[in-house]
């Protein structure tokens, strides 16, 4: 059997006695908003009202209209919550901030200062390889610098540059500077010192350095911190509107606005303000989880219908959906922040068809295999499921490091750091204090590197305050 | 790509293609790479690939390869003169003009940037490298058993930095350069094996370079992981020994030498179907051996890889997931690697597995 996710949604509401959540989306256009409710006597969540508007004010519509009859709704209290506490609001802005960022024009430009041993010295190399990075960022310099992937010092910091530099970005004025040094994921102290004199020279400018983002590979880190300080106002603007209509209709009850994650987790209005580019990437991510839990499924694969045609894939394992870097433009440009992982579903990968790829391939034997996921096919719109994954978003964190060991008490060591800077940032997001835990670790070696190299990646998730 | 050619256009394919043949990277690791190579085939145009054989016996050749971490190469990526400047210093040691140039390896970022460097000086590329594969150490080389020195060589880095060597016996080379590309960054541009057309063509393994064109191209045209298997099968020789789920990854899981680098690590998958083996895959930088159900299927010198069923694309070793559903596949080596000098080089034994090869038993 194949559960479908779809609902039963629209502008009438149900009887229910639940807490209600809503979600919202903002997309080119127009925007979706929606209040669901967990169900009562089975996993999942289910559509009490959904809301669409066009316009300029579209957001401040859905908003206010979904706010409202989430305040109407009787409340039980939440499972962690007090009865009548605040509203909680989820916005995944994903869908307009990619716009933006295809639409260079209407962002501010980017200045770029790298910290490396040496500039580059052939054209492909001096830019960033993404055309859509590329359009974003207007001015270039090189500051000679830089440690390895294991924070030891390549080069000293060359300071009688870095005060030319600095005294250029000066005259340019940029509103947007992103700072990215080799090695800074290991050994930030190059790029912090670089940071801090810009920030010194232009106090209103809105700096990104890639060390806050962790990650490994300067094109992605590079691709991170552009689109993280480009996107920086227009997230602020949409956050200020956001609050405005919730301040104005949650009353005194009041009501607690979060962001949607790009990887299908959520984060604070203030977290995000200061790390735009977290909230990137959502969209799809977010109608993933939203079609699990109409399905009732906190383990599933499911399949969204793709824009120009066949189906989109992507996995839920306990509750969260399956993640990987982000990819932006095309040809693609990876960033160091985790997204949903969607592939487009092959004929044969479809439900229902006998070689679906968690069987055995051809020539090994055909049969079953136990405990295999199942699939849900989505059918209702992917505002909508993006809007009930928003609304049902926990705060998650996600961490990638390089790390040395010379034992397994090694690896146990870092891994334990690793978990618990993971958990202090999922509770940055928004997680209840200690409601943080491991969803996900892995430890892989990182190959052709000094015996002991580790690359360790964390995800960790809460429940929201 | 057309016959004796490589262009713009060829790119993706051969990037697919370096990655089958070590998996160690992510694609993303070689963006940067990928964005250089394009570039410089765009502006140079087409760069002439040709068999050794068809260049005068007496042409200077030198191999050219990424030596170190091509995770380091990622986060530190070259200024774009430092393979050029490694070449143009070992031509100085040697006292011979380079004429060509080849992939040590062609695998991975090794693939692409004898190409990019070809391009730079003007120079064809040889569709021939010295491993077929990618191995550990710089002399486990078709040249080097055919007795070419691979020394004098240089080390270039991308903090302008240089190192040569010259080593009497080829196997302290490793031994000797470890620290050096530890204090460049993590990873140099090599260049070695100062040699001859006639000596290259002799020793080298052939056709390598335009078979992985023609492999990535079976993997850029299918992302069913049935057909891409049967279409390398037919290019070459590609069997799967399984399909499983990823259920663990072990850390440290044999004894550490330090001739080798990276620390030895496992892969547990369990496979699917009725059947349900389980299958261990053990791995220092690249898969050394798979054991199914304890027993020793697959080891090096073949050539070990694995495919992401769900986006039937190679599943990079550095980005490996427990509950990945994966398809574990062998391609053996070139028959070079199988004779009793080369197993003792490169077979299980010298990754401390002390079994004979499965081909050997």
């Amino acid at each position: 059997m194949v559960p479908a996710a779809s609902s039963n949604g629209g502008p009438e509401c149900s009887q229910h006695t639940g807490p209600s959540f809503v979600g919202a989306q903002l997309r080119p256009g127009g925007a979706t908003a929606v209040v669901v409710r967990p169900r009562g006597d089975v996993s999942g969540a289910e559509v009490v009202l959904v809301e669409r508007a066009c316009g300029a004010d579209a957001l401040e519509r859905v908003l206010g209209a979904a706010l409202g009859a989430a305040l109407e709704a009787p409340d039980t209290g939440p499972p962690s919550g007090s009865p009548g506490g605040p509203v909680s609001v989820v916005l995944d802005l994903g869908p307009h901030l990619e716009h933006l960022l295809h639409h260079p024009e209407l962002l501010d430009p980017v200045a770029v200062v790298r910290v490396a041993p040496r500039a580059g010295t052939d054209p492909a190399l001096a830019r960033h390889p993404s055309a859509l990075v590329e359009a974003l960022v207007r001015w270039r310099w090189v500051v000679p610098g830089g440690h390895d992937l294991l924070g030891r010092e390549l080069r000293l910091l060359a300071r009688s540059r870095l005060s030319a530099v600095v005294a250029e970005l000066a005259e340019a004025a940029p509103r947007c500077v992103a700072v990215v040094a080799a090695g800074s994921a290991g050994q930030p102290a190059h790029e912090r010192h670089v940071a801090d004199a810009v920030q010194a020279a232009l106090p209103g400018a809105r700096i990104s350095a890639a060390h806050d983002f962790g990650g490994h590979g300067s094109a992605a880190r590079e691709a991170t911190v552009v689109a993280d300080t480009a996107l920086g106002a227009a997230v602020d603007h949409l956050v200020d509107r956001a609050e405005a209509v919730l301040r104005r209709r949650a009353g005194r009850r009041g009501a607690e606005l979060r962001l949607c994650r790009g990887d299908g987790g959520s984060l604070s209005a203030e977290r995000a303000r200061t790390a735009p580019v977290l909230v990137l990437g959502s969209g799809l991510g977010p109608a993933v989880l939203g079609a699990a839990q109409l399905a009732g499924l906190d383990g599933c694969r499911v399949l969204l219908p793709a824009a120009d045609g066949g189906h989109l894939v992507a996995g839920v394992r306990n509750g969260l959906a399956l993640v990987r870097p982000l990819v932006v433009g095309d040809p693609p440009a990876e960033l160091v922040v985790p997204a949903v992982a969607l592939d487009r579903a092959r004929p044969c990968g479809l439900p229902g068809r006998p070689d679906r790829h968690d069987r055995p391939g051809r020539g090994e034997g055909a049969g079953a295999l136990d405990g295999r996921v199942p699939d849900v096919v989505a059918d209702a719109e992917p505002d909508e499921l993006a809007c009930v994954g928003a609304a049902v978003a926990r705060p998650l964190s996600w961490l990638d490091e390089i790390a040395a060991i010379g034992s397994a008490d090694d690896l146990a060591a870092v891994q334990r750091a690793a978990v618990q800077r993971a958990t202090a940032l999922a509770t940055a997001n928004g997680a209840e204090p200690g409601s943080a835990d491991v969803v996900e670790v892995s430890s892989v070696a990182v190959p052709y590197s000094r015996a002991g190299t580790v690359r360790v990646r964390v995800r960790v998730g809460g429940v929201g305050r | 790509m057309s016959d004796g050619e490589l262009t713009a256009e060829d790119v993706p394919a051969l990037t697919a293609g370096a990655m089958l043949y070590s998996p160690s990277l992510a694609p993303s690791s070689l963006e940067t790479t990928v964005a250089w190579l394009t570039d410089r085939l765009e502006r140079d145009g087409a760069l002439r690939l040709v068999h050794p054989r068809t260049l005068a016996p007496d042409v200077g050749c030198v191999a050219v390869c990424v030596i170190g971490s091509g995770a380091a190469l990622a986060d530190l990526p070259p200024t774009g003169d430092e393979f050029a400047t490694a070449v143009r210093e070992l031509e100085q040691l040697s006292g011979r003009p380079v004429g060509a140039v080849l992939p040590l390896s062609a695998a991975t970022v090794s693939a692409l940037v004898p190409a990019a460097v070809a391009s730079q000086l003007g120079v064809p590329l040889l569709d021939a490298d010295g491993m077929g594969r990618t191995f550990a150490l710089i002399h486990h080389t078709a040249m080097h058993l055919a007795g070419l020195p691979v020394t004098p060589l240089v080390v270039a880095g991308a903090t302008g930095e240089s190192i040569s060597l010259r080593v009497p016996d080829a196997w302290r080379a490793d031994a000797l350069l470890r620290a050096g590309i530890d204090a460049l960054g993590g990873w140099g541009a090599l260049a070695a094996y100062p040699s001859t057309a006639g000596e290259v063509a002799a020793a080298s393994l052939p056709g390598t370079v335009s078979r992985l064109v023609e492999a990535g191209r079976v993997l850029l045209g299918s992302s069913d992981p049935d057909t891409v298997v049967a279409r390398l099968a037919a290019v070459n020789g590609c069997r799967r020994v399984g399909r499983g789920r990823i259920v663990a990854l072990e850390h440290l899981s044999r004894p550490t030498d330090a001739t080798i680098p990276t620390h030895p690590s496992s892969v547990v998958v369990e496979q699917v179907g009725p059947d349900a083996r389980q299958l261990r895959l053990e791995l220092r930088s690249e898969v050394v051996a798979v054991f199914s159900d304890g027993s020793l299927t697959a080891a090096a010198p073949d050539l070990i890889t694995l495919l992401d069923v769900e986006r039937g694309v190679i599943a990079p070793l550095d980005s490996l997931w427990p509950g990945d559903l994966v398809d574990v596949l062998v391609i053996p080596a070139h028959p070079v690697w199988y004779s009793a000098e080369a197993l003792t080089m490169v077979g299980p034994a010298s990754h401390g597995i002390p079994l004979d090869h499965p081909r050997r038993r």
